[in-house]
């Protein structure tokens, strides 16, 4: 196996961690705020569900800068200017600035559920695009999260409320 | 907390500020006096390196300074000090930051 | 020429500036909190200090042994000068600071004991300190992507 397949297998694990675990704190918390709190099984769930998108987040952070490391030593630097790389860096730190201002309760559940979803689907996709040499501005790409962002909040919202209207 | 384990964390603290403060000082002057940058040079192999060899040498003097001849001490001094180097931080790297550019921009 | 002792520092470089990065940022994260875990923060700490340390030297060694006479002409001479004379000047330097700031941070940490948890003002001020050595780092980070990048 050599090291650019090793590193896109590391990669997909830490993103699966990722978009997975992101993907189950977003039931759990439905399915938690249906009775209008989160009871101490619930919070126990969500929070091993945290660290598993944590443990993504380091995956996919060494194994990404892995890739550019990659890059550099095997004369394919101009990657490291692509448009939607830096797209994908900027979405990766607001999920990590998302997770500071959850944890200093800076940020609504609304605004901070939806950062963290959309954020992680996003780096998934423009991983994807990536792979294959599509070609897209920053600016334009930051456009499409931005409207990706607010759409997920108001329908993440919904999700929740029609939940908690049937129980 | 103990006067002696606050002089040690204090001590740490005002030494890292006084590095920050040197490291941007020492690289502005010697980036605008070519001799200062050829004296690290010569007398370190890199002037990068004499900055942090410099730079070391200052903060184990300003620390073991501040703990052997502060008297008392106290936790507010210890977040005060956090404070300070924080800010530090904050300003050296922006002076570092826009001086490059200015540098640049200039020739 | 490009050594493997040259490479493997580069990649040591580069892996452990990410890991103080992270290291860092939990340290960060975990003093967010009323009553952080003196445990997580004086493991989180020590990995940061040692990765940021381990980093420094690594990345000077490969910067005054062959960035210098090799790297930094091409970038200068190349279509992103100011990729050297702004990124690589500022990152160089800044980074210098790192060491001696999270050292104190890791001594605050491992002395200050108790008090992180009972006095407010002594977290907040660890918070805020922990904060801007990761972001730091982080800018760093990018900077050294911007500079690679100009290296054809």
């Amino acid at each position: 196996m050599d090291i650019y397949l090793f590193l896109v297998i590391v990669h997909l694990i830490g993103t699966a961690l990722g978009v997975g675990g992101a993907t189950f704190i977003e039931i759990f918390l439905t399915k938690a705020l249906r009775d209008g709190h989160v009871d101490p099984i619930e919070s126990d769930f969500l929070k091993t569900t945290f660290t598993v998108v944590r443990a993504g987040l380091i995956l996919a952070l060494l194994s990404g800068f892995g890739f550019l490391l990659y890059y550099q030593l095997n004369g394919q630097a101009f990657k490291l200017y692509n448009p939607l790389l830096w797209a994908k860096l900027t979405i990766v730190i607001i999920i990590a600035a998302n997770a500071l201002l959850l944890q200093a309760h800076k940020i609504s559940l609304y605004w901070g559920s939806a950062f963290s979803f959309v954020s992680w689907y996003g780096a998934l996709i423009i991983g994807v695009f990536l792979t294959n040499a599509k070609s897209y501005s920053y600016f334009e790409v930051m456009l499409y999260y931005v409207i990706a962002v607010i759409a997920g909040s108001i329908i993440l919202d919904l999700i929740r409320k029609s939940f908690s209207a049937k129980a | 907390m103990e006067i002696s384990k606050t002089k040690l964390i204090n001590a740490c603290i005002v030494g890292a500020i006084s590095a920050v403060i040197f490291i941007v000082a020492l690289t502005i002057m010697a980036d605008l006096y070519a001799p200062l940058k050829k004296l690290l040079k010569d007398a370190h192999h890199h002037h990068w390196v004499g900055k942090g060899i410099w730079a070391t040498i200052l903060f184990v003097i300003v620390a073991s300074g501040y703990y052997f001849i502060k008297k008392i001490d106290t936790n507010e001094s210890t977040t005060r000090f956090m404070r300070a180097l924080t800010w530090t931080l904050i300003f050296g790297a922006l002076t570092l930051f826009l001086f490059f550019v200015y540098e640049f921009f200039k020739h | 020429m490009i050594t493997p002792l040259l490479t493997f520092s580069l990649i040591l470089h580069v892996i452990l500036g990410i890991v103080g990065v992270a290291a860092s940022y939990a340290v960060w994260l975990e003093l967010l909190k009323k009553s952080p875990s003196l445990s997580f923060l004086k493991k989180s700490s020590l990995i940061s200090f040692f990765s940021y340390l381990l980093s420094w030297l690594s990345g000077g060694y490969y910067y005054v042994v062959y960035y210098g006479d090799i790297q930094k002409p091409k970038i200068i001479a190349g279509a992103y000068p100011w990729a050297h004379k702004i990124f690589t000047e500022a990152k160089e330097h800044i980074f210098l600071f790192l060491p001696f700031a999270v050292l104190a941070l890791l001594i605050v940490i491992w002395k200050g004991n108790q008090d992180l948890s009972q006095n407010e003002g002594l977290r907040k001020g660890a918070a805020f300190l922990a904060g801007v050595i990761t972001v730091l780092g982080l800018l760093i980070a990018l900077a050294g992507i911007i500079i690679s990048g100009a290296v054809r």
